[in-house]
């Protein structure tokens, strides 16, 4: 009987680690709140050409052997001339990880952009971050005035 | 000793089922290289709708096929009489064009931005293990152009 009780004792505190794992697993998969930037009912504009820091960061941990990141930046727009958005990857230059045009328009209207950052474009093991840039690219005067703004960033592997 | 060597072999298959059950959990949360795709090249597409894009990106369904979102986000532009239409392609079947491009050539010579968001369910041909979800489209009709710049497909499984 008692030799019984050992083995039911065994096995429930192996359940219990298995279970206090995978909870700790399912919580390391969680969306850490540094990836992600919300900027509700703010109004920022940026003015000059291309390409400036707009100073808006998210960042991102990579595992030991870094994978992809998904990033999706949404905003509403009221005007702007032309322009070009992108991120600065760990303080680098202004890059455009795909889609980063905003053609010279007047008619207000919310965006949403996606971008995909790889390993060989400079993402390294632990924190890495990821900075809004961007600027005018007409002749004439560069603005791009935004209200409110998301930036999330998503580890892909 | 014997006994000793009972509990080492019970610690190992112990230690085993906790490795496999971590492993079974990463792998759920998962999203293998070839669910996203960058394109910087410039491209144009010409033709009535529908045809392939060229883009691919895949994606693997569980025994039983769950949704996916597949979000491409796209510089382009356009000479279009009326739209374009764009969608994907599941598994080589019919392109599923639910959505529109309007026409759009900015006089200074820049690309309009455009972000699609696609829920592509089990009955839309979604099969346990390997999927290809392909870009297609065309002009709505006519025979039009489309230029393509920086753009970025994604796939991800709903959970």
């Amino acid at each position: 009987m008692s030799g019984m009780s050992k083995i039911v004792r065994q096995h429930a505190i192996c359940l219990a680690i298995v279970c206090f794992l995978i909870g700790h697993a399912t919580t390391a998969f969680a969306v850490p709140p540094e990836q992600v930037l919300k900027l509700a009912g703010s109004s920022l504009d940026f003015t000059g050409p291309c390409c400036f820091s707009f100073n808006e960061s998210i960042s991102v941990t990579e595992p030991a052997k870094p994978v992809p990141v998904v990033v999706t930046w949404e905003v509403f727009i009221f005007e702007g001339s032309g322009n070009l958005v992108g991120l600065m990857l760990n303080g680098g230059p202004c890059t455009f990880y795909g889609s980063g045009s905003i053609s010279g328009f007047s008619d207000s209207s919310p965006r949403m952009f996606q971008w995909v950052i790889f390993p060989s474009d400079g993402l390294r093991a632990g924190s890495n971050t990821l900075t809004l840039c961007g600027g005018g690219i007409s002749s004439g005067p560069n603005f791009l005035d935004t209200f409110g703004m998301t930036l999330a960033a998503r580890l892909s592997n | 000793m014997n006994t000793g060597s009972e509990i080492m072999k019970r610690l190992a298959i112990r230690v085993a089922v906790v490795c496999v059950v971590l492993g079974i959990v990463a792998v759920a949360f998962a999203v293998p290289p070839n669910e996203v795709l960058l394109s910087g090249n410039v491209q144009t597409f010409t033709g009535v709708c529908c045809f392939s894009w060229g883009e691919t990106v895949s994606i693997t369904e569980p025994k039983v096929p769950v949704p996916i979102v597949v979000t491409w986000s796209t510089d382009y532009r356009a000479s279009a009489n009326l739209f374009f239409n764009v969608g994907v392609s599941v598994n080589g079947h019919p392109c599923l064009s639910s959505d529109l491009i309007a026409a759009a050539s900015p006089s200074d010579g820049t690309f309009q931005a455009r972000t699609f968001q696609w829920v592509i369910f089990p009955s839309d041909g979604l099969i346990k293990g390997t999927n290809n979800i392909t870009l297609c489209g065309g002009g709505s009709v006519a025979t039009d152009n489309i230029t393509l710049a920086g753009n970025t497909l994604a796939a991800r499984i709903s959970k």
